[in-house]
C-alpha cells in the first residue's frame, strides 16, 4: 500500500438550486510512495485546484477515497481536522499567506505554537531549519521587509517545521522571478533528498523538471504521467515540454 | 473629464462601497447631530433667559464635542481610504489622472458630506425635541421651555462640518499624491511597521494624568474646584490619550518579550494582533475611555443634583403649604391669636374651599425659632447674650422652643409635664446630663426619640433643637428674658398653619399663586408668610434645572458617542483581522481557537477603557464633590451610592453594546 493513494475521487460542485453542477474532477486515481516528489500539471480549470483541496482536507470528494499513511481523510472527524492539517500536512502556497503582523520566526514557529509545543522544542527546531534555507539572519525581520524569495522560503520552513508527512505546494514559484524559483526548487530537492514526500501543484515545466514524476490531469481525468528516472533537470523538462505539447494537440484532434 | 462621468463614478463607487460607507454616513450623521444638538442649545430661547449663566459652559461643551467630531470623522475616514486605496491604485493604472482621481473622491467627499449633514440635522432636529420632552417631564420647567430651531445652530453646524470635511478629503488627496499606483494597489494589505515605543509619550502622559488626579486630590474649595475643573479634565484627557497610545505599546511589548506566555496560542494570536495595529486602536479606545468618563460624569451628578434636591424639597416642606402669621404691631398674645389669627386661618379655609383643591385638615402651633445659640455644659446660651463661642462650632445649635399644648395638639398625645421639665430632642448630641440650664433655671430633660415631623428644623451641618416648655406662660417668660439683652432687638412668637391638599401638581400651583396674592400684603396687624412645595420646587429648578438639563443632555450624547464608536471600531477591526485570521486557518488554525483568541481580544478592549474610565471617575470624586456642593446640599453617601449605581448600569449599557458590536465583528472575521 502507498504513503498517499488518491483512490478514484470525484468531485461534483453543485451550484445553488437549478443552478447546472459542475463536475470538477471525473475520476482521478493516483498514488504516491513515501519520499517521492511528484508535481501535478494541467491547465487552468483542469480540476488542480480542486485535488489540492481535496488533499489538503480543505474540501471533501463526491466519490472516492484519499489516504495518508493508511489513514482516510474522509474518516476525519471536523474538529480533527484542523489539527490534522497542523500536524500531518505543510502548506505552501502561491502568495506565501505570511502575516504581517508577525516577525519571520512567529510566522515560521505559529503552527507550533497552535500545538503547544514548549519554547525549547521550537528554538531547537527553529535554528536548523532557518540556516538550511538561508534565511537565519532574517528570523526577526518582518514580511514586509523581505524580497518575495525569502518570504517564500520563511513558508517552506513553516510548512517544514512541524515535520509533516506530506507537504503541498500551491505554484510556489507563480510569484516569484527566475533566480529565486530556481533557489527555491533546488531547495525542495534538497528536503526531497531527505525523505521528504513533497506533492506540487504547477504551471511551470522548469519548476516540475525538479520532481521524480510528473502527473497530468487535464478535465477532472489524469490523462498521462512520466518518470524522470536517471534524466538530467534539463531532460526532463524537455520530455515534459513535449507532453504538455502533445496533451495540447490532442486535444485539438479531440475537438476537431 | 467631464463633471457628469465623475459624478456617475462617485455614485457608483459609493454603492460599491456601501459595506463600508454605510457606517461612515451613519457615524458622522450622529456625529452632526451631536453637535447641533449642543450648538442649539446657544441661542436657546430658554438658557438665553433662564440660564444665561450656563452659556459659557455649553460653549465649552460645543468646543468639545467639534473636537470629538473631528477626531473621530478623520479616525473613520482613514479607515475607509485604506480599505480603498486599491481601487484607487487600479484607477491610476487604467490612465486616470490623479487630478481625475482627486475629483472622483471631491465628489464622493461632497455626496458623503451632504448626506451625512442633512441626515445628521434632521436627527438632530428630532432626538432635540425629544429630549426636551423627556426633561421636561421628569423636571416640569415653565412653559417656554422648547427645542427651538434657528439659523445660527444649523450654520455652525454646516460650517463646522464643511471644514471638517475639506481637511479630511486634503489629507486623502495629499496622500495620494506622494503615491504610486504599486503602493496603492497593494494599499490595503500593505505592511503597518509594527509600532515604536516611545517612553517620552508615556512619561508625558504619566506626568498629564498625575497633574489632572493631583488638582482632583488636593482640592479642598468649592470655587477653586469650579475654576480648575477644566483644567484636570484637559490634563486627563491628554494624559489619557497618551497612555493608551504610548503605554499599551510598552506594555504589549512585554508582554511580548516573555516568551513562555507569549509563545501559546491565545496571547501569540491576540498580543501580535493588537501590537500590530495599535496605533488605531488606541485612539479608539482612548475616545471610547473619554467618553465613558463623560457619561459617568454628567449623568451620576445629575442624579445626584436631583435627588439631592428632591431630598432638600421633601426635609424642607413636611406639608404641601404652611404659613407662618406674624405680630407686627405688638398687640398682645391672646387679643391676636383670638383675632388676628382666626380671621386668616377663615380666609385660608374660604379661599380653600372656593378652589379645584380640598384641605386635608389644617393645624396650627406657636414656636420661636432662634438660630447661632450654643449649648455647653448643659447650659442653653442665647445667641444675643454676648458669651457665645462662636469658635466652638460642635456645640452651636439651632433651637426651637413650643409649648407643650401644641405639642400635645399636634402629636396627637397627650403627655404631661411640670413647670421644671422639658421634651428635649436633639439632631446630633450637645447636651451630656439630665438637666438643661435656661437663663438660670434648671429643666430636667425627658429626651424625644425624634421630633414631630412638622416642627423640625432641618439644617445638616449643626445640631437642631426642639425645646417643649411645660406650658406657654414659661415660653413667654423666657422670651422676655431673651429680648432684655439687646434693647433694639425683639424675639417674636410665629403662628405657623400647616395642611396638605388634594389636586395635581398644575392644580396645587394655580392654588398656591391665589394664596400668595392673598398674604402679598400685611393683614389687620400680621405679616403671613405662604410657603408652597410645588411653588418651591418650580423655583428650586428654575435655578439648579439649567446644571441638570445640561448633564441630561450631554449624558445622552456622550452615550451616543460610546454606542457609535465603539460600533465602528469593531466594523473596522473585523475587516482589517479577517485577511489575518484566514491565513492562519489555512495554516491549521481551528474555528475555535480563532474564538479563543479573538474573545480574549475582544474582552480586553473592552475593559480596559471602562476600567480605566471607572478609575478617572473615582478620582474625580473630591473634585465633583466640592463642585456639587456649590448649588446643592449633597452628601457623601448621597453622590457615592449615585456614582456607584450609575457605573453599574452604564457597564451593563456598554456591555450589551460591546456583546451586540463584537458579535458583528466575530461575524465579519470568520
Amino acid at each position: 500500500m502507498s504513503f498517499l493513494e488518491v483512490k478514484h475521487i470525484r468531485k461534483i460542485y453543485s451550484g445553488r438550486a437549478g443552478a447546472k453542477e459542475t463536475t470538477a474532477l471525473k475520476d482521478v486515481n493516483f498514488s504516491v510512495k513515501e519520499g517521492e516528489f511528484i508535481s501535478v500539471m494541467g491547465e487552468s480549470g483542469s480540476g488542480k485546484t480542486t485535488l489540492l483541496n481535496l488533499l489538503s482536507t480543505l474540501d471533501k470528494p463526491t466519490d472516492g477515497e484519499v489516504t495518508l499513511g493508511g489513514t482516510s481523510l474522509t474518516s476525519i472527524k471536523e474538529k480533527e481536522l484542523s489539527k490534522f492539517r497542523r500536524e500531518q500536512l505543510g502548506f505552501v502556497f502561491q502568495d506565501f499567506n505570511l502575516l504581517d503582523n508577525f516577525s519571520l520566526k512567529d510566522n515560521i514557529l505559529l503552527p507550533l505554537v497552535l500545538d503547544q509545543t514548549p519554547i525549547a522544542e521550537m528554538e531547537k527546531r527553529l535554528q536548523p531549519l532557518v540556516k538550511r534555507l538561508g534565511i537565519e539572519e532574517l528570523t526577526n525581520s518582518y514580511p514586509y521587509e523581505v524580497s518575495g524569495g525569502q518570504k517564500q522560503r520563511a513558508a517552506v520552513a513553516r510548512a517544514l517545521i512541524t515535520k509533516p508527512k506530506l507537504i503541498l505546494a500551491d505554484e510556489p514559484t507563480g510569484a516569484l522571478d527566475s533566480k529565486a524559483s530556481e533557489t527555491l526548487m533546488t531547495l525542495f530537492s534538497e528536503i526531497n533528498k531527505l525523505n521528504q514526500t513533497i506533492l506540487m501543484v504547477t504551471h511551470s515545466a522548469r519548476a516540475a523538471s525538479y520532481s521524480s514524476r510528473v502527473v497530468f490531469i487535464r478535465d477532472g481525468e489524469v490523462y498521462h504521467e512520466i518518470y524522470r528516472g536517471d534524466q538530467t533537470a534539463d531532460a526532463f523538462m524537455e520530455r515534459i515540454s513535449q507532453a504538455l505539447l502533445f496533451a495540447f494537440n490532442r486535444g485539438d484532434q479531440n475537438e476537431a | 473629464m467631464k463633471h457628469n462621468m465623475s459624478f456617475k463614478l462617485a455614485v457608483s463607487n459609493i454603492k460599491a462601497n456601501k459595506q463600508i460607507y454605510l457606517p461612515f454616513v451613519v457615524a458622522s450623521a450622529i456625529t452632526v447631530a451631536m453637535f447641533f444638538m449642543i450648538v442649539s442649545l446657544l441661542s436657546n430661547a430658554f438658557v438665553e433667559s433662564r440660564q444665561e449663566s450656563l452659556v459659557p459652559l455649553f460653549k465649552l461643551g460645543s468646543g468639545v464635542i467639534a473636537v470629538f467630531s473631528l477626531i473621530f470623522i478623520f479616525y473613520a475616514n482613514s479607515f475607509l481610504m485604506k480599505r480603498r486605496k486599491k481601487e484607487i491604485g487600479l484607477y491610476n493604472i487604467l490612465g486616470m489622472e490623479k487630478r481625475h482621481i482627486a475629483r472622483i473622491i471631491g465628489t464622493e467627499t461632497m455626496l458623503t458630506f451632504l448626506v451625512s449633514v442633512l441626515t445628521g440635522l434632521l436627527t438632530g432636529i428630532v432626538l432635540g425635541q425629544l429630549t426636551f420632552y423627556a426633561i421636561n417631564f421628569i423636571l416640569i420647567l415653565p412653559d417656554d421651555f422648547v427645542f427651538s430651531i434657528s439659523l445660527v445652530p444649523v450654520a455652525l453646524t454646516v460650517v463646522l462640518f464643511m471644514a471638517i470635511f475639506l481637511v479630511t478629503y486634503s489629507y486623502n488627496i495629499l496622500n495620494i499624491q506622494f503615491s504610486n499606483p504599486i503602493e496603492l494597489l497593494k494599499g490595503g494589505n500593505a505592511g503597518e511597521k509594527e509600532p515604536k515605543s516611545s517612553p517620552i509619550l508615556f512619561l508625558l502622559g504619566l506626568m498629564s494624568l498625575g497633574g489632572g488626579y493631583g488638582i482632583s486630590l488636593t482640592i479642598d474649595d468649592p470655587m477653586q474646584a469650579f475654576f480648575l475643573f477644566f483644567a484636570a479634565v484637559l490634563l486627563v484627557i491628554i494624559g489619557t490619550y497618551l497612555l493608551f497610545n504610548a503605554g499599551t505599546i510598552i506594555i504589549l511589548k512585554w508582554l511580548k518579550k516573555k516568551s513562555t506566555f507569549y509563545y501559546t496560542p491565545g496571547p501569540f494570536i491576540s498580543i501580535s494582533g493588537m501590537l500590530y495595529r495599535m496605533k488605531q486602536h488606541a485612539t479608539g479606545l482612548a475616545n471610547i475611555c473619554v467618553l465613558s468618563v463623560m457619561v459617568l460624569i454628567s449623568v451620576s451628578t445629575t442624579v445626584a443634583l436631583y435627588s439631592g434636591a428632591e431630598r432638600m424639597i421633601e426635609a424642607g416642606f413636611v406639608n404641601d403649604n404652611s404659613l407662618s402669621i406674624m405680630n407686627i404691631d405688638d398687640t398682645p398674645v391672646e387679643e391676636f391669636e383670638a383675632t388676628t389669627v382666626n380671621n386668616i386661618i377663615e380666609m385660608v379655609e374660604q379661599r380653600t374651599a372656593a378652589s379645584s383643591v380640598e384641605m386635608e385638615e389644617l393645624q396650627t402651633y406657636k414656636q420661636l425659632t432662634i438660630y447661632d445659640n450654643q449649648i455647653k455644659n448643659d447650659a442653653f446660651i442665647y445667641t444675643r447674650s454676648g458669651q457665645v463661642d462662636f469658635d466652638d462650632e460642635t456645640s452651636m445649635v439651632n433651637t426651637r422652643f413650643i409649648s407643650l399644648d401644641d405639642y400635645n395638639d399636634i402629636t396627637g398625645q397627650n403627655r404631661d409635664l411640670n413647670s421644671e421639665e422639658l421634651l428635649y430632642y436633639e439632631s446630633l448630641p450637645v447636651l451630656s446630663g439630665d438637666t438643661l440650664e435656661i437663663e438660670g433655671i434648671d429643666y430636667s430633660v425627658t429626651r424625644l426619640d425624634s421630633p414631630p415631623e412638622a416642627v423640625d428644623v432641618q439644617v445638616e451641618d449643626r445640631s437642631n433643637v426642639l425645646i417643649v416648655f411645660s406650658d406657654e406662660e414659661i415660653l413667654s417668660s423666657t422670651i422676655n428674658q431673651f429680648n432684655d439683652y439687646e434693647a433694639e432687638y425683639v424675639e417674636e412668637l410665629y403662628y405657623e398653619a400647616f395642611w396638605n391638599t388634594s389636586g395635581s401638581r398644575e392644580e396645587k400651583l394655580v392654588y398656591a399663586n391665589e394664596l400668595d396674592e392673598l398674604f402679598s400684603d400685611p393683614i389687620d396687624d400680621a405679616y403671613a408668610f405662604f410657603y408652597n412645595k410645588e411653588v418651591f420646587r418650580v423655583n428650586y429648578y428654575d435655578i439648579t434645572g439649567g446644571f441638570l438639563f445640561l448633564g441630561i443632555y450631554l449624558g445622552f450624547l456622550f452615550i451616543i458617542g460610546t454606542v457609535l464608536i465603539t460600533y465602528f471600531k469593531q466594523i473596522s477591526e473585523g475587516y482589517e483581522d479577517r485577511v489575518r485570521i484566514q491565513a492562519m486557518q489555512k495554516v491549521g488554525l481551528d474555528s475555535e481557537m480563532t474564538k479563543k483568541a479573538t474573545r480574549s481580544q475582544v474582552i480586553w478592549m473592552f475593559v480596559l477603557p471602562l476600567v480605566v474610565a471607572i478609575m478617572h471617575t473615582a478620582v474625580a470624586y473630591p473634585l465633583l464633590y466640592q463642585m456639587l456642593s456649590l448649588f446643592s446640599f449633597v452628601t457623601h453617601s448621597l453622590l457615592v451610592t449615585t456614582l456607584l449605581i450609575v457605573s453599574l448600569v452604564f457597564s451593563l449599557i456598554y456591555g450589551i453594546v460591546y456583546k451586540i458590536t463584537s458579535r458583528i465583528y466575530l461575524n465579519i472575521v470568520e
